[in-house]
């Protein structure tokens, strides 16, 4: 059997104490439900707060951090902002590094790939315009990618 | 233990299936403590060049308060705190307290002209589950040797009216005619031919900026501003004492350093929690979504609660948030789950003199800009005023009002909007609860996704200073 992970969180069972009969299929609800919560329930590395660009086209520093995953982490973190006009935001975490562009008035998430799991290590998020003009970023939101059955044990 | 998964591959031979699976789901469920304990980490802005922009020296502990969500029965806490201070090697001590049962721990830092991780382990007195503050303080190591002398001509509030010692130079770098930030101690004595100062009042104050006057025939030289009043009734600086030749002199500030801290992040990670508790639905972690709220807004006079200098720009430790304003954080989800629910949190004071109890109001957009759901307002808080520290308190209607009275006008600090452990306790607790069943639902955020971020906002219609900010979904 293919070790899945459900895409939305089964429903709980209910009325069941210690010493109950269980039947199969309670069980196997049991059993998604747990690989769901595991799969699902990820670090939040950082929420930050509101940044608002120089009109300048070169990368500026807006936050450095340190920061640790999960031992079980896959190793990819999601970054997620929202942006007022065309704007980017690169995440350099350890070693890696990725640029996350905006096209205009909303939001993008993308991936940081390569990230060091169960280690500390500094992450330094730079923003930068891309009109020429200051652009607002309301809030950059990075957290670790849930797991899928591939990354599972 | 760590999460195993769940296959017949390590069944016993004739072992009841259901014995296995209900055994080995228990263990899973009774490792997610640690094997998904929490990590929060608060981030403070930096310039351009990644040079922090939150420094400050404090002659008592004060700093910042965190609202954390632990989880369940959480016990031991890691704190690391990446900072580095302006002196390599006049450093200061953290203290950090648990804001709900009074526990705490100190570490000195000897100081570091580069960033570096300050680790210091916290233990709960009990275990403790869901939202704990924390309030993370900061008291400065006071240089061994005076950086110089000042002769004191008497003081209001807390500007203090100075001149040069000999010789004739100010102990400190100048800006002719603007305020220079300092972060220094000053110790009022007797040196030399100036007199002592009168009673027996405390002598020892912070020195957050000092003003050059350079204009001829007008003393004062020099105005220090200092955090907390030089006690002027009685007052402490007596009048100046004749020494012949038509001079007079006043009493003596002997000019200190103290240890300034430049700090860049604070992440709580909670170590391990008390595995004997754990409770039966352990897995039933919400997740957070907290942050500091803090804005950058370089064109706004704003307030500094406890700053002896106002500055032109938000908080940094906390969020200033003007009547009528937005404050903002943005956040995604990574899985369809069926149940939404936002509970926000934080603290709140005022500080303007004449506002009205404020109606608080909290609402969620999409990344277009479109409200979701409904907006809550909770009407006529009643948030306490965070009062001045001075008696230069302004007082006018329509302006933010400067609690310590000096209109610096640009990036000139002194202790910022550092708060002290007791402030912290002052603060009026603002909840809401968003959801769920609300009017459109909240997309999957994926890699690459569009659109799919969404933002909280938060509206007052007084001007508030809001911390321990703390958001999660469930």
């Amino acid at each position: 059997m293919a070790f899945t992970v459900p895409d939305q969180e089964p429903d709980q069972p209910v009325g069941l104490i210690a010493g109950d009969w269980i039947e199969a299929s309670s069980m196997n609800s049991l059993v998604l439900r747990d690989r769901f919560v595991f799969a699902t329930r990820r670090r939040l590395i950082a929420s930050l707060p509101k940044v608002t660009t120089t009109a300048s086209a070169s990368y500026q520093i807006a936050y450095a951090l340190r920061a640790i995953t999960l031992p079980s982490s896959n190793g990819t973190l999601m970054v997620g902002f929202v942006a007022s006009d065309v704007s980017a935001v690169r995440i350099t975490a350890g070693s890696s590094s990725a640029a996350i562009s905006a096209g205009g008035l909303g939001s993008i998430i993308g991936v940081v790939t390569g990230v060091p799991i169960n280690t500390w290590f500094t992450i330094v998020v730079e923003v930068v315009s891309g009109t020429g003009a200051p652009v607002t970023i309301s809030g950059i939101y990075i957290a670790e990618q849930v797991l899928v059955a591939a990354d599972l044990p | 233990m760590t999460w195993t998964k769940l296959d017949d591959d390590t069944c016993v031979t004739d072992q009841p299936l259901s014995a296995f699976i209900g055994k080995r789901l228990t263990d899973n469920v009774n490792s997610y403590a640690a094997q998904l304990s929490r990590l929060s980490t608060f981030v403070f802005p930096t310039t351009a060049a990644g040079e922090a922009k939150v420094k400050f020296a404090s002659l008592g502990s004060s700093g910042i308060a965190v609202t954390v969500d632990v989880g369940i029965n959480a016990l031991f806490y890691n704190f690391r705190i990446l900072c580095q201070t302006t002196n390599a090697s006049l450093g200061g001590t953290f203290t950090i307290h648990g804001i709900d049962d009074g526990t705490y721990v100190q570490k000195f830092f000897a100081g570091s002209a580069t960033p570096t991780t300050v680790e210091i382990p916290f233990t709960y007195g009990t275990p403790a589950s869901g939202l704990r503050g924390f309030h993370i303080g900061w008291a400065s190591e006071v240089s061994e040797e005076s950086a110089g002398q000042v002769r004191l001509a008497g003081a209001v509030g807390n500007q203090v009216f100075c001149e040069p010692a000999t010789p004739v130079q100010f102990p400190f770098t100048l800006a002719a005619g603007s305020y220079t930030e300092m972060y220094h101690l000053m110790l009022i004595g007797a040196t030399g031919t100036g007199p002592a100062p009168l009673g027996t009042a405390r002598r020892t104050y912070q020195v957050c900026a000092f003003k050059h006057n350079l204009t001829a025939d007008r003393p004062p030289h020099g105005v220090l501003v200092t955090y907390g009043d030089v006690e002027t009734n009685p007052p402490i600086l007596p009048t100046n004492t004749d020494v012949g030749g038509g001079a007079t002199v006043g009493p003596t500030g002997n000019i200190f350093e103290l240890g300034r801290l430049e700090l860049y992040s604070i992440a709580v990670e909670v170590v391990a929690a008390q595995t004997a508790e754990i409770a039966p639905y352990a897995y039933q972690q919400p997740t957070p979504i907290n942050a500091i709220p803090n804005r950058i807004n370089a064109g706004m006079s704003e307030l500094q609660p406890n700053a002896a200098t106002s500055i032109n720009s938000g908080g940094f430790l906390g969020c200033v948030l003007p009547a009528g304003e937005e404050l903002t954080f943005a956040f995604f989800f990574q899985t369809k789950n069926s149940v939404q629910q936002l509970l926000t949190s934080f603290k709140a004071v005022a500080y303007n003199f004449f506002d009205a109890a404020p109606d608080i109001t909290f609402s969620v957009r999409d990344a277009q800009g479109n409200t979701i759901g409904n907006v809550i307002t909770h009407p006529n808080m009643p948030v306490p005023r965070l009062a001045a520290k001075t008696r230069t308190d302004r007082r006018v209607p329509g302006e933010a009002s400067f609690m310590n009275g000096v209109l610096a006008g640009d990036q000139l600090w002194g202790r910022r909007d550092a708060m002290n452990y007791t402030d912290v306790m002052m603060g009026l607790p603002v909840r809401f609860t968003w959801g769920p069943n609300e009017a459109g639902d909240f997309r999957w955020g994926q890699d690459g996704s569009v659109d799919t971020v969404y933002y909280g906002t938060i509206t007052a219609t007084a001007d508030l200073y809001i911390y321990g900010f703390n958001c999660k979904v469930q």
